[in-house]
Order: structure tokens, then C-alpha cells, then sequence
């Protein structure tokens, strides 16, 4: 056994341990929690939340693994996006590396660093359909919740590992205006505003909110001496919500964002160094509106969530991240997508054993995309010319330009179809859950690619020209997939009857990724084309690798809730099993060649457990520890050249680990109510970087700790993020034989003023 | 809808195979001849033949044949009933035909016995005695052989098997000339070479075997192209070859192949290559 493993579990000892031993000194005389200090992590009741439509109010005794991060802890941690709650949850894991665009999501060893995620998103209602748009800045987030296990029964597609729903602010729960403005290292910048009312005798809310960031970045690109990973993002959502009549009610939430960022320091392993030098960049501008209504009735409920969402983003890469002309990528995409989720459920507590919900999902979606790659001087020379000069020294060719494009343009056209149903039944304490859902998916990609260039073959003794070809390749193409999919899932529930809530639950669920097209492998198909006509170069046979096939999964779960003491400790757990067939996983092709292809893994297992724990042994302290354990392995993987079986599944951790002590210090004075003392740690790993398994991240912790002074109307933070400045890595990968990886953030400090008024 | 409803199953009736009336395929060809005759002299010429099938549910094959060579210069084959075989593709056989001109009325002086042919939907051999003395066997001037395995021998190592699907020998004869060019298209000698889509060996000269059963090419010394180019790191040299139509009544030309050898840069390297996997 390593060392590594024994100070896990001494550290997780240590705190168990102490969280028993406070829990025992105050259970003589514990009293319950004042409401205050539960209302951080409970859902707020009626809400027309997507999640409490599907499973009702919270989570507290049903057959789900699950977390709800609420305001006060998303304004103590600073959570931002989604990403920034990466490992507060069990089991979850979110990278920060390359940019915005890629929000690449771990969970219970499953996930893609490319195209469809194993876990949704819903922001507002709103289900975000494109990964690459996952990771945006939202100001006055009011709750997360992450689902765990597979959700794909009643959200479809792409929620095989679980569901993340971000809820924002509420005119209906705050009245008045907010401000923040935050500074923090890398000259890190950070203006909100925000305005919520009620009107027409309060049954119409309105919220305006807008904010503003900047950051100069961490990374320097020595090749130019400037920072790298700068970005500005602007951001403003409007919230309109009416209780149009005691049967009806409609919210509305528009919201933009925009961002434009450096991002991309990838170190080259050789070099020892971040230096590249070619432009990379991502600019994102997205737009998204939902329409949520309820209208309820004796016999049923009814509600509609219609979404729009539009994207454009623009994606330049110096795609070698060497300090030499090679190749560079851009990849511009402007995307429509329009969604409906149609349910109808037996109404709210009306006492009888069954209830009921059924509902119809639809979306379409169209995306356009040009993804040029502009080979270089140094690329043509490298990945071209030199392996066909040192076959035929006697009559070299000579490129007839410096640089060439090889064009990609892909339009896609995708749409799905979805009918699910869920019944529950209560049997005394036992409470039994089916649902099933069909969902058809269409996908169709139209695909030119085209590159216009040309060569002289020279004939070595005098230096005079043999022959002159032109390259001119034209390849329009199109492909359809098609995918079908039953999704059930079976879950009991036993609520024992104690005075304080506990239960046990058990379920079988059925996961689902849907398949795709490799849009990132038309450069290298282009590529093989060119060296075909020089006469080299296997063709790539295209209809293998241009798609990928769907990926599922049964999950096998059990878990249990409890809440003791007045509710001063409540801990979640649970253990799963998921066995995955077609596991999606992103590789880099061998050779010489520069893209990133899908491909279906054959199968892979994942166990492992998940174990929350939130103690207020004292009505100020509070301590939370969440921690996850998964073990991700192939069970058969052969790409035909290398048998990974046995092989930890890469990018997943093994471990994730939070801690959190937050003690709070009332003053009552008039100008200052209270200090706050925070004190948090992150600890992730180890991740294996490869299918071979020789590269790794060990497991490494990130200490963090704040100090916040609250009075009525304000409170000012200051803080420090991996306070031990611990070097790890986020990311990591092989191109064209040369290795990257991404440094994490390093020591950070900052200071945040909210105001309310 | 309800006209909708009755349209579909019109539409899938009319699509189903039993209402296929006809399906003519017509194929003009320049075949290459060996010519057998019975003083045991073999000869190569080119002839041109125009072939014309019905490949419906008693298909037939009419053959139109202009061969400068002999007299009457043109003749015709007539309906010749043709049998189809999951193995074999269609075939033709005739002990005896008599051959019409085109009007369609019988020639003198020209006899045609032991007709064979094949078509595999790729290609199509045929053999057939002619006069009663001369053996000819035709098969067209360009043809790609897809069953393809390479075998590699180095002084000091193992040998090199390389046996890849997609790799196949193509070759065109100009009968005329008598040279040959012989293509060897996704084809690897070594392991450490590049995939290389078609390497060309030009004009290398071919004879029909004394026994007229096959044709033979060699070549002392071949500077091979590679997308029209010159490559003279891969000269070959001791270059030796045979394709061999492999002809017998019962398999037809299904064991038709191409085997050769030559050395390349200090290896030896033979390939086989055949017009149809072997019968598992």
C-alpha cells in the first residue's frame, strides 16, 4: 500500500473523527439548526425550477445522489461558472486548462475532453446543448445543484454521469439592488450589478444584472513576453417573472454573455516553457432566452420550458505551441438551437400513494462551421516535404508558397425527439420509482473540404524543374447517424422512521451519450489526401473515422441520507457501479498528423464511492467534508495497435477531496455584524494523462482561506486560493510527438465587496 | 393522406425484384490475347471485343470479336446462356458455337469449340479453341489483382509478411509492344516504409510461355515512379514475374494471380496477388 493512500485515509480519519467527536460534545444539549443556517443547501419550495418539476422539492429522501451548493457558499468560494465548484462535489472534476471552450467534465471516472459531455447543464431552465458553452460567468447565482449517477431517464442525451442545474437569482426571494467589485492577483478584475423588484402588486419580478471581468492572465508565452491567458467577459441577464394567477405561472430569462480570452498556456515538455508564436485566442458571443410556464389544474400539472440559445465562437490556435511557424487552426461556429421540454405531472401533495410524469422533449439544432488550418513554412518542411524529400533525394519537391490552408466547412443539422415517463409509488415507507424514456436523435453533417496549392519536383543534379502539380482537392461529402434509445431506470427508497430524516435507496439506470462526427479529423484526412498525391500516405478510410458511435452505461447505485442532531450533521453516501460500452474517449492519431479523433473504447468499468458530510457542531462553526473515491479502468480496449485493457481510463481522478471549516464571529456592531473565517481545501488525483498509463498528476491539495467581514448591507472578503502555491497540472497531451501539459493557477489573492441595498 | 397511405405500398411494390424485366449491361474491351497454336509457338496480340449481357433471370451474353489478326476479321457469339454461381460470378460455356456475322447469319471457314468465360462484375476472361488448332485465351489489357500478400527476406532478418486489403497489383499490357506496365498500389516491402498508394514498374517486358498458359515478365533493372515520378532510391533489379490465367473448367480463371520477385534495396521481395480470395 503507498504512502499516498495512508495519508488519504489518515486525513480522512482525522476528519471523520473530529466531526464525530464535535457532533458527541454538543449532542447533549443540541438543539436545531436555526433555519438560517440550512436554508444555504435547500431548495426553495414552489420553485419553477427544471429539477424540482422532474423530482419534485429537493433531494432530502429521494433515490439520488446529489449536492446543492447554495448562495452562501457559492459567494464564499467565489463560484462564478461551473467550473468553479470542480471537486466541491464528490466524484466531479472540471479542469481549468485551455479556455472557455473547453469545459471538459469528470465524473465518476466518465467524460470527454471533446464534443458530447457526459453530464448536462441547465442554466435558468434553460438546457444547454453545446459544451462549449457551458462555462460562462453568471452573476448572483443563487443555487447549483450536480446530480450524480445517470439522469439520461428524464433529461435524454448526454447526462449519463449526472445533471447540473444552475438557478440564479429570483426577484421572488430578494428585493433591492446588489453590487460586487473584486481585484485579485493577475491584475484580476470584477464588476456586478444588479437589480431585483416586485411590481403589480407582487405578482410580477423583475431582475436586471450585468458584470464586467478582466484578467491580465498567470501565464507568460516567453516567445513574446506577454501574458497569455488574459480575458475580458461581459455578461448581463434580464428575469422576468409573473404569477400571472393562482394556476399560472410564466418566468422569463434572457441573458448574454461575451468573452474574449487568450487562454491555451500549454508548456511544451521539451522546451521546459510556455513559447509559441502564433495568435491563440477564443471570443464567444452567446445568447440564450426561456421560457418556463406552469399552469396548474385539479388533475395535473403542466409545464413548458421553450429555450433558444445561439452561439458564436471563434477558436485560433497556433495548433504546435512551438516557437516556430507550423501550423495554426481556427475553427469560427455560429450555432442556433431551439429546445422544448413539455410535461404533465400529478399535481403537488394531493395524499394519494401514485403519482405521475409524463413529458415530450425536442430540440433542433444547426450549426455552421469553417475550421481552416493554415500549414507553415516549418509544418510544410516537417510534415510534409521531408518525409517524402528523404524517399526521393534525387527529384525533392519545393512547396510553391510559404503557407497553405487546407478548408474545412461543415454544416450540421441535428434534432431529437424524446417521450418519458415516470411513476412513483409510496408503500409506507418505501417509496419505489420507474421511468422510462425513447429518444430518437438525427444527426446529419455536410461536409467541403477543399485545399488549392501546388509543388515543383526539382531534379536534384542541375537544380531545374522535373514537373509541376498542382493540388487541387475538392471533397464534398455528407453523412447521417441516426440513434435510438431506451432509457429506463428503476429506483426504492426507505425513509426509516426516525425523528430525524433518514433513508436508504437503491437504483438501476440506463446511460446515454449520443454518437457523432469527428469534425476534428478533416485537417489530417485533407493532409493524407495531399501526400497522396505525392504517392505517399495510407488513405484514411473515411467512413470509419468520421463518426463515432453512441456511448451507454448502467449504473448501478446505492446510497443513503441521514440527518441527526437537530440536523447539525448530515451526510450523503453513496456506492456505485457503472459498466460502459462504446466509452467515447478523444486520442491524438498516431503519425504526423494534427487532429484529435473520437473513438468508442470498447468497454470500461468504474466503481467506486461517494461520501458528503456537513456538521454545525456549534451554531458559527460549521465543517464539510465531501470526498470521492472512483477506480476507472478499461475492461477491453484494443485500438489495434496497443491492448489498454486494465488500464485506468485517462483525464478521470481517482480521488477527489474537499474540506471546509468556516467559523463565523458575530460583532453586532451597527457598522460590522460579523467576521467570517473560512478555511478549505481541494485535493484531486492521481489522473492518469494516457491510455498507457505512464504519465499521471499524483494526487495534490489546494489549500484555500477567507476572511470576511459582514455588516446589513455589505460584506468584504479577502482571500487566498492555493495558498500553498502547489504546482500541478491540469492538462496534458502528445501532438505530432511532442508533449504538453497545462500548469494549474498559482497562489492567488484577492479581496470581493457586495453590497446590498 | 389517405392517398399517401395507398402510394406507399404501390411505391414499395414496384420496387421489389420480381418486377425486373431487363437488365443489359454492355462492355466494349480491348483484350489481351494468348495465342496457342498447335506447333507449340505462343503469341501475343491485342483484339478488340465488345461484349453484350442480360443479366436477368436467364441471362445471356452476346460476344462481338475484330481480331486483325485472323479471318474473317470480325465475328459474333450468340446468346450464349450464361450461369450464375455465388463463387464464380457469371459464367459461359459452349462445346461448339458457330459464329454469325452481323446480320446474324452463320460464317464459313471460322470454328470456334471449348468456349469458357467468366465474368466476376470486374472483369471478364474468356478461352476458347479456335479452328480446331489454336488455343486462345483473352483477358483484358488492364486489371487490378486485390488479394494481395508480400513477403520480404533481408540478409540478417526475419522475414517482413505484409498482407493488407486494400493493397493490390494493376497491370496494362500493350500487347503490341510487349511491355508491360505493373503497378504495386498500398504496397510496403518494410515495416519502416511509407505507405506508398501506387509504385509503378514501367515497361517491363512480357512473352506468353511456351505452353501459351501464361505470360512472363522480366526486367534486369526498373527505375520505379511513384505519382509520375522517378524514384531511383527503389531501383529494382532481377525483376521476374508471371501472371498466370490458371484456367480450368470446373474453377474457371478463380485461381487467376499474379507471383513475382525482385530485389530492392538489398532485399528480395516476392509478391502474390490473385483476382479472388482464396475459398476459406
Amino acid at each position: 500500500m503507498n504512502s499516498r493512500l495512508i495519508d488519504l485515509r489518515h486525513a480522512l480519519a482525522t476528519c471523520t473523527a473530529a466531526i464525530v467527536a464535535a457532533a458527541a460534545a454538543f449532542t447533549a444539549k443540541a438543539e436545531a439548526l436555526p433555519a438560517d443556517f440550512t436554508a444555504d443547501s435547500i431548495i426553495t419550495l414552489g420553485e419553477l425550477s427544471v429539477t424540482a418539476i422532474k423530482y419534485g422539492d429537493g433531494f432530502k429522501n429521494k433515490a439520488i445522489a446529489s449536492t446543492t451548493i447554495g448562495k452562501r457558499e457559492i459567494e464564499r468560494y467565489r463560484v462564478y461558472s461551473f467550473k468553479d465548484v470542480s471537486a466541491m462535489v464528490p466524484n466531479f472534476y472540471i479542469p481549468d486548462y485551455g479556455s472557455r471552450m473547453t469545459s471538459s467534465i469528470y465524473m465518476r471516472g466518465q467524460g470527454t475532453r471533446i464534443d458530447q459531455p457526459v453530464v448536462g447543464m441547465n442554466i435558468d431552465n434553460v438546457p444547454i446543448l453545446t459544451k462549449e458553452n457551458y462555462d460562462l460567468d453568471l452573476l448572483d447565482i443563487e443555487r447549483i445543484e450536480v446530480l450524480r449517477g445517470p439522469q439520461s431517464a428524464l433529461f435524454g442525451r448526454n447526462t449519463m454521469a449526472g445533471v447540473i442545474n444552475v438557478t440564479t437569482l429570483s426577484p421572488f426571494n430578494f428585493q433591492g439592488s446588489r453590487a460586487m467589485l473584486a481585484y485579485s492577483s493577475g491584475n484580476s478584475f470584477r464588476v456586478g450589478l444588479s437589480t431585483y423588484h416586485l411590481l403589480a402588486d407582487e405578482r410580477l419580478g423583475l431582475s436586471v444584472a450585468g458584470g464586467y471581468s478582466s484578467s491580465d492572465g498567470f501565464f507568460t508565452n516567453e516567445y513574446t513576453g506577454r501574458k497569455l491567458d488574459h480575458e475580458k467577459i461581459g455578461e448581463g441577464r434580464a428575469k422576468l417573472q409573473w404569477k400571472a394567477s393562482k394556476d399560472l405561472r410564466i418566468d422569463n430569462v434572457l441573458s448574454f454573455s461575451v468573452s474574449q480570452q487568450g487562454g491555451y498556456p500549454y508548456e511544451s515538455a521539451m522546451l521546459g516553457k510556455i513559447s509559441y508564436n502564433d495568435t491563440c485566442f477564443y471570443r464567444r458571443t452567446g445568447i440564450s432566452d426561456g421560457l418556463t410556464m406552469e399552469l396548474t389544474r385539479d388533475k395535473y400539472k403542466m409545464t413548458s420550458i421553450t429555450s433558444y440559445q445561439y452561439l458564436d465562437d471563434n477558436m485560433t490556435l497556433d495548433q504546435d505551441f512551438l516557437p516556430v511557424p507550423y501550423f495554426t487552426l481556427t475553427q469560427k461556429r455560429r450555432e442556433h438551437a431551439l429546445t422544448h421540454d413539455l410535461t404533465f405531472r400529478s399535481p403537488d401533495g394531493n395524499g394519494k400513494p401514485y403519482s405521475w410524469l409524463t413529458g415530450f422533449f425536442g430540440f433542433y439544432k444547426r450549426t455552421l462551421m469553417d475550421a481552416p488550418v493554415t500549414f507553415k513554412e516549418v509544418g510544410i518542411d516537417s510534415l510534409i516535404l521531408k518525409h517524402r524529400n528523404q524517399e526521393n533525394p534525387d527529384y525533392p519537391i519545393r512547396w510553391e508558397s510559404p503557407q497553405f490552408v487546407l478548408n474545412s466547412n461543415f454544416k450540421t443539422h441535428n434534432f431529437g425527439l424524446a417521450l418519458y415517463h415516470q411513476s412513483t409509488y409510496k408503500l409506507d415507507r418505501w417509496t419505489f420509482t420507474a421511468a422510462l424514456r425513447l429518444d430518437f436523435e438525427f444527426n446529419r453533417l455536410n461536409y467541403v473540404s477543399w485545399c488549392n496549392t501546388g509543388y515543383d519536383i526539382i531534379r536534384a543534379t542541375d537544380g531545374s524543374v522535373y514537373r509541376h502539380d498542382d493540388v487541387n482537392i475538392n471533397d464534398p461529402g455528407s453523412r447521417t447517424k441516426t440513434f435510438l434509445q431506451l432509457l429506463p431506470k428503476v429506483a426504492a427508497s426507505y425513509s426509516f422512521d426516525t425523528p430525524q430524516p433518514i433513508s436508504v435507496f437503491a437504483s438501476v439506470a440506463k446511460g446515454y451519450k449520443a454518437g457523432g462526427f469527428n469534425t476534428q479529423m478533416f485537417s489530417d484526412v485533407l493532409q493524407q489526401r495531399l501526400m497522396n498525391y505525392m504517392g505517399f500516405g495510407s488513405s484514411y478510410k473515411v467512413e470509419e473515422i468520421i463518426a463515432y458511435k453512441p456511448e451507454t452505461n448502467w449504473t448501478i447505485e446505492a446510497g443513503a441520507h441521514a440527518e441527526c442532531f437537530g440536523g447539525r450533521i448530515r451526510t450523503d453516501l453513496s456506492v456505485f457501479y457503472i459498466h460502459t460500452t462504446d466509452q467515447q474517449l478523444t486520442m491524438f492519431p498516431d503519425g504526423n498528423t494534427t487532429g484529435r479523433i473520437m473513438t468508442n473504447a470498447g468497454r470500461s468499468r468504474s466503481y467506486g464511492a461517494e461520501a458528503s458530510i456537513r456538521a454545525t457542531p456549534i451554531d458559527p462553526l460549521t465543517v464539510s467534508v465531501s470526498y470521492g473515491f472512483t477506480d476507472a479502468r478499461f475492461i477491453e480496449f484494443d485500438n489495434g495497435r496497443e491492448n489498454y485493457s486494465g488500464k485506468y481510463i485517462p483525464y478521470a481522478p481517482k480521488n477527489t477531496i474537499f474540506a471546509a471549516v468556516n467559523y463565523v464571529v458575530p460583532v453586532k456592531r451597527t457598522w460590522l455584524g460579523s467576521i467570517a473565517i473560512d478555511a478549505h481545501a481541494r485535493a484531486v488525483g492521481e489522473i492518469y494523462w494516457n491510455e498507457t498509463n505512464d504519465e499521471k498528476q499524483p494526487m495534490y491539495c489546494l489549500p484555500g482561506a477567507s476572511v470576511t467581514l459582514s455588516g446589513q448591507h455589505y460584506s468584504l472578503e479577502l482571500w487566498g486560493e492555493n495558498l500553498a502555491d502547489t504546482d500541478y497540472r491540469t492538462f496534458y497531451f502528445v501532438s505530432i510527438g511532442n508533449a504538453f501539459f497545462q500548469r494549474g493557477k498559482p497562489l492567488t489573492v484577492g479581496a470581493t465587496l457586495r453590497l446590498n441595498i | 393522406m389517405l392517398l399517401l397511405l395507398a402510394a406507399i405500398p404501390v411505391a414499395l411494390t414496384s420496387c421489389l425484384g420480381d418486377n425486373e424485366v431487363s437488365n443489359t449491361m454492355q462492355l466494349n474491351a480491348d483484350m489481351v490475347q494468348i495465342k496457342s497454336a498447335a506447333d507449340g509457338t505462343s503469341t501475343l496480340n491485342t483484339a478488340s471485343y465488345f461484349f453484350e449481357m442480360e443479366l436477368t433471370n436467364s441471362p445471356y451474353i452476346n460476344i462481338r470479336i475484330s481480331d486483325k489478326d485472323i479471318s474473317p476479321v470480325a465475328f459474333n457469339l450468340q446468346g450464349l446462356p450464361m450461369a450464375v454461381s455465388n463463387s464464380l460470378g457469371y459464367t459461359f460455356h459452349a462445346e461448339a458455337i458457330t459464329p454469325v456475322d452481323a446480320n446474324g447469319t452463320p460464317l464459313s471457314g471460322i470454328e470456334i469449340t471449348n468456349l469458357y468465360g467468366q465474368y466476376t462484375g470486374n472483369t471478364l476472361d474468356m478461352r476458347y479453341t479456335l479452328n480446331g488448332s489454336t488455343n486462345i485465351t483473352a483477358f483484358p489489357d488492364g486489371v487490378v489483382y486485390n488479394y494481395n500478400s508480400v513477403t520480404t527476406t533481408a540478409p540478417g532478418s526475419e522475414p517482413y509478411d505484409y498482407d493488407e486489403s486494400r493493397a493490390s497489383v494493376v497491370y496494362r499490357i500493350n500487347a503490341d509492344s510487349a511491355l508491360v506496365d505493373l503497378a504495386l498500389a498500398n504496397i510496403k516491402f518494410v515495416d519502416e516504409m511509407p505507405g506508398i498508394q501506387s509504385m509503378v514498374f514501367p515497361s517491363i517486358t512480357v512473352t506468353p510461355s511456351i505452353t501459351g498458359t501464361f505470360l512472363e515478365l522480366k526486367a534486369d533493372s526498373i527505375i520505379p515512379e511513384i505519382s509520375n515520378t522517378p524514384y531511383p532510391k527503389y531501383k529494382i533489379t532481377d525483376f521476374s514475374a508471371t501472371m498466370n490465367p490458371s484456367f480450368n473448367p470446373t474453377s474457371y480463371f478463380q485461381n487467376e494471380n499474379v507471383t513475382g520477385t525482385f530485389k530492392c534495396m538489398g532485399m528480395e521481395v516476392s509478391f502474390k496477388a490473385q483476382m479472388f480470395a482464396p475459398a476459406n
